[in-house]
């Protein structure tokens, strides 16, 4: 956390007892008011919002039962029943496949880049993931839906065969989707964390005798791993919550998928965007949307959790 | 030799260290290879999508609606050729300043002159240009023909970051400033910062379907740009507040006590000495934000709607609905019929990236040229 | 200094990408050509400028964007906005105010019946459409019994229906469809379809169709396409092909009603594009010409239920 420099009070005596104040009591009084009036506003968007969640997802939670929600295997909001079980499975596998597909390759980049990269390497690699990680998501799920899908469906082929129920949209193409998404993000954090390694770490290290291999592995990375698992976390948390693009190439079907990688499935946020379009305010069906929402927001709380307390241990 | 390759920077004992294990060289060659290729892979699929959406916005040759008729548009052809045409002005003018530059021709008056001749070069440009566009880049989109184009959504991209900025740029800077130097009570402080991170980490969909609840049925506007500007200002606040945040708290103490000492207000010491300086981390949450209007349209799918109205194509009536780059492009491939839907997506991600690539390339030029300079932007832009 | 090459180098690259767009050679036909304006020689601007916003099922799309184009054309003021979603999204956004006018294939539900109005303007036509193979060509028409079979998940293979074997895939559309909702409760009696990948968007459905061997879906009849095998139905009367003749005649069952919906009385703009809709010239001359879309005043049977 940074400090905060509050304006202490003796230095107002001194402006008010000046002859040269420029500004007016009452003015500074109107902008100190209107800067709190931010700071209120703030939270009470923040309430709004939260009480507008919790309220209709509760209400979903209650009447559809929690234990359903969780754990039923049928989702069929039109014939009432609430099972979320393939929803949650979904997102956390297509999340975690992001994490092995892309943020570990990320971190492994990243190390690369700090540690072993020349300089003029460093600085076009760290151009292009800047630009590659503000390209908007639905782009990347327009490139895997046209080009990505294909590929999968034959390779789906070639291991399953050729007559296989297999399709490309599936958890392998939404893996591979979520994990280069993430991947520039966690990249760009994971060098961010890693550059807070002091020299002086590196160099002692050298003058032991170690190779940069070990210097990197044995010294920097374990200096900086709060740093980097704050990355991961953060790439696990963005995978789990994309909506548009996954939409896209996860296929759509509300059940386990039959065959792993390459069966269609759903995913929470998938599957309240394709829900809420049609779901009236008020009724049971989109109560239940919300509570899925709820369950989506506790894996990110968990995260900015985890980050806070990892950042705030780094600092002490 | 070996050993001097795998320096970090420069100093004797990196230089002079031993090069480890052949086992160690083979996978750091490896690692390097792949990381290489990582960057690569994304060069050329960004590259690749960029021609493709070139060749379509070129080969563009039916229309599905006649022009006719849409208010304000030969302005708006008359923008896109400008900007187009500024664009390629100001990047020739930059490579021949990083050209001559090293050869000490450049001095201030040939600067003056150079941009001189880019500004009538663009307004010259636009003007001859404006009859003869690319069509797709100033039609009207299509449901079911082939040959829509997304002139609109563009526009509507654009206004919407302008609307959401203007938002969100009083209430982000105000509340940070209030959070890191008149706040006066640390657990009202500690509770904004829960406040922002649970905001951060709502799903998107969530301020969607508030806004559809609030503006779109109890206030009865229906899909409006307004309501969409709203939404993604309340999205990107805690982004913008954290960032801003961060920047006024870098800036030295010496400097405000300085001011405060020569006899300024702390308001005035804020709004003259310590923004000013902390402007280019401002600046860059602001980048940031933009570069999230650009990306979301599950939000706006909710509270602008999905389409486009010839009367109010280029309109700047807040409270008309429109779509933009992002749905659009999402909508043409999950609910639309027209037959060139790929052509067309190809075209509107050409156009997005491009957008994007802009806003960044301006960001770190507007960031170099005001404010002392914020260690964070330096950094993101080196 | 490198990264001043690195920004030329970007710059080169944009540059070349704009001047590969180039300026557009050919100049935009005069509004006189174009078709629309030519109907609009013949009506008077009656001045009135507004917007009517519909929005819904995507069977209906089609009709609703050539009376769209008309009478835009008679009107020039006015300006219609028409977005596809799905029937059920439809009826939401005009029970909710989002919109004017929801377009639905299906009736409206109980709970909305009492607040929405409902003007029908057209009838179109279902089938079972699949992927042309030779596992399914000795197959020209399936009974509504195998059908729900099919459709339902109890039978999984081409050769159970007299084909090849070949196994059978099953794509759904979106659960917000209404051709979904319709075929589900004439065939299946209810949304009793096996899930399965879903694909909303008409145009991928068809190209996946093609692609995809073995694979079998249901699409409203605008869609019908030559390289995709039309499954007629197998009745005890013998083969029943899906066209307008038999569906007036009632012998092919599944169709159903396109419903305009709007919230109580519609407002006077919505109200006289309805009545556009709904007016014999557009009904004689324009519908016919839009394929898979039949005149009401045709039917000789109705439904007052799905």
């Amino acid at each position: 956390m940074g400090q905060s420099a509050t304006i202490v009070d003796p230095t107002e005596t001194v402006a008010e007892r000046s002859q040269f104040v420029m500004g007016s009591r009452f003015g500074e009084a109107v902008v100190r008011v209107l800067l709190t009036t931010c700071g209120v506003f703030v939270v009470l968007t923040t309430v709004t919002m939260i009480g507008f969640l919790a309220h209709a997802g509760l209400r979903g939670m209650a009447m559809a039962g929690i234990g359903d929600l969780l754990t039923g295997r049928v989702w069929k909001p039109e014939a009432d029943s609430y099972g979320g079980f393939a929803l949650i499975v979904g997102t956390f596998t297509s999340a975690s496949g992001a994490l092995l597909l892309g943020a570990v390759p990320a971190v492994l980049a990243a190390v690369w880049l700090t540690e072993f990269a020349p300089p003029s390497i460093k600085v076009a690699e760290r151009r292009v993931l800047e630009v590659a990680s503000a390209i908007p998501s639905v782009v990347y799920g327009w490139l895997a839906l046209v080009y990505l899908v294909p590929i999968v469906f034959s390779v789906a082929h070639w291991l399953r065969g050729a007559d296989a129920a297999v399709t490309g949209e599936g958890l392998a193409s939404a893996s591979i989707l979520l994990g280069v998404m993430v991947a520039p993000t966690v990249m760009l954090l994971s060098l961010d964390a890693l550059s807070r390694v002091p020299r002086a770490l590196r160099d002692a290290s050298a003058a032991l005798g170690a190779s940069p291999w070990q210097t990197a592995f044995q010294v920097s990375v374990p200096y900086a791993w709060r740093g980097l698992l704050i990355a991961v976390f953060f790439g696990f948390a963005r995978a789990a919550g994309e909506t548009m693009a996954v939409q896209m190439v996860i296929g759509g079907a509300r059940r386990l998928p039959k065959d792993f990688l390459f069966s269609p499935t759903t995913t929470i946020s998938a599957q309240i965007v394709m829900d809420m379009q049609e779901a009236r305010p008020g009724t049971l069906q989109n109560d239940v949307l919300f509570s899925m929402a709820l369950v989506l927001l506790l894996v990110s709380v968990v995260v900015v959790l985890a980050t806070r307390l990892l950042g705030r241990q780094r600092l002490s | 030799m070996t050993a001097a390759r795998h320096s970090t920077g420069p100093g004797v004992l990196q230089r002079g260290r031993r090069a480890g294990s052949a086992l160690e060289l083979v996978l750091l060659s490896l690692l390097g290879v792949a990381s290489i290729l990582f960057a690569v892979g994304y060069v050329i699929c960004l590259l690749y999508l960029l021609i493709k959406g070139a060749g379509k916005i070129a080969s563009f040759t039916t229309y599905a609606s006649p022009l006719a008729g849409v208010d304000n548009e030969s302005a708006m052809r008359f923008v896109v050729a400008v900007c187009a045409f500024g664009v390629i002005a100001w990047a020739v003018l930059a490579s021949c300043r990083a050209v001559a530059s090293r050869y000490h021709w450049w001095t201030s008056s040939v600067d003056r002159v150079g941009v001189i001749v880019a500004v009538v070069v663009a307004l010259g440009g636009g003007v001859i240009a404006r009859d003869h566009l690319p069509r797709f880049l100033i039609s009207l989109p299509s449901e079911t023909t082939a040959g829509g184009g997304i002139g609109p959504e563009i526009f509507n991209t654009v206004y919407f970051a302008v609307l959401s900025t203007m938002i969100t740029l009083p209430i982000g800077v105000g509340a940070a400033v209030y959070l890191a130097r008149f706040a006066r009570s640390p657990t009202f402080v500690a509770v904004v910062r829960i406040a922002l991170d649970t905001l951060a980490s709502l799903p998107s969909i969530v301020y969607g379907l508030f806004g559809f609840l609030v503006f779109v049925v109890e206030m009865k506007m229906g899909y409006s740009l307004f309501a969409g500007a709203v939404v993604l200002a309340l999205l990107n606040l805690p982004l913008v507040v954290g960032i801003a945040e961060e920047s006024i708290v870098a800036v030295p103490q010496e400097l405000d006590e300085a001011s405060l000492a020569l006899g300024a207000t702390p308001i005035q010491t804020t709004a003259r000495v310590t923004l000013p300086y902390a402007w280019p981390g401002i600046l860059s949450a602001l980048v940031l934000s933009i570069g999230r209007v650009f990306a979301e349209s599950a939000p706006l799918i909710m509270t602008a709607g999905t389409t486009i109205s010839r009367a109010s194509a280029y309109s700047l009536n807040p409270f008309r609905g429109g779509e933009t780059l992002a749905v659009h492009l999402w909508y043409v491939n999950s609910a639309g019929l027209s037959p060139d839907r790929v052509e067309v997506s190809a075209g509107t991600a050409a156009v997005l990236v491009v957008l994007v690539g802009l806003t960044n390339l301006l960001a770190a030029r507007l960031a170099r040229l005001g404010g002392a300079e914020g260690t964070r932007v330096r950094k993101a832009t080196r | 200094m490198n990264h001043r090459w690195t920004f030329v180098a970007r710059s080169i690259v944009l540059a070349l990408a704009f001047s590969a767009v180039g300026c557009d050679k050919s100049q935009p036909p005069p509004p006189e050509h174009t078709q629309a304006a030519a109907d609009a020689a013949l009506k008077v601007d009656n001045g009135q400028t507004g917007t009517v916003q519909a929005s819904g099922s995507s069977a209906l799309q089609p009709l609703v964007n050539a009376a769209k184009e008309q009478y835009e054309a008679r009107n020039k003021g006015v300006s219609v906005e028409v977005s596809a979603g799905g029937s059920k999204k439809g009826l939401a956004d005009v029970a909710a105010g989002a919109v004017q006018i929801g377009d639905s294939d299906i009736f409206a539900p109980e709970d909305l019946k009492g607040q929405l109005v409902d003007h029908k303007v057209a009838v179109v036509g279902f089938a079972a459409m699949a992927n042309k193979g030779a596992f399914n060509e000795k197959i020209p028409a399936i009974s509504l019994l195998d059908l729900a079979k099919v459709f339902s998940g109890t039978v999984t293979d081409w050769k159970q229906l007299g084909g090849a074997p070949q196994p059978i895939i099953v794509i759904n559309r979106a659960p917000g469809s209404g051709t979904r909702a319709v075929f589900g409760s004439l065939v299946l009696g209810g949304d009793k379809f096996v899930e399965s990948q879903t694909e909303d968007n008409s145009g991928a459905l068809v190209t996946k169709l093609k692609q995809t061997k073995g694979a079998i879906s249901y699409l409203a009849l605008s869609f019908a396409d030559p390289e995709l095998r039309v499954f007629g139905l197998k009745t005890d009367a013998g083969v029943v092909d899906p066209g307008t003749a038999t569906i007036t005649a009632g012998t092919y069952p599944i169709w159903s009603y396109e419903h305009m919906y709007t919230k109580g009385q519609p407002p006077p703009l919505a109200k006289q594009f309805l009545d556009y809709v709904l007016s014999p010239d557009f009904q004689e001359h324009t519908l016919p010409n839009v394929k898979g879309f039949i005149p009401v005043t045709q039917m000789k049977v109705s439904r007052d239920k799905d």
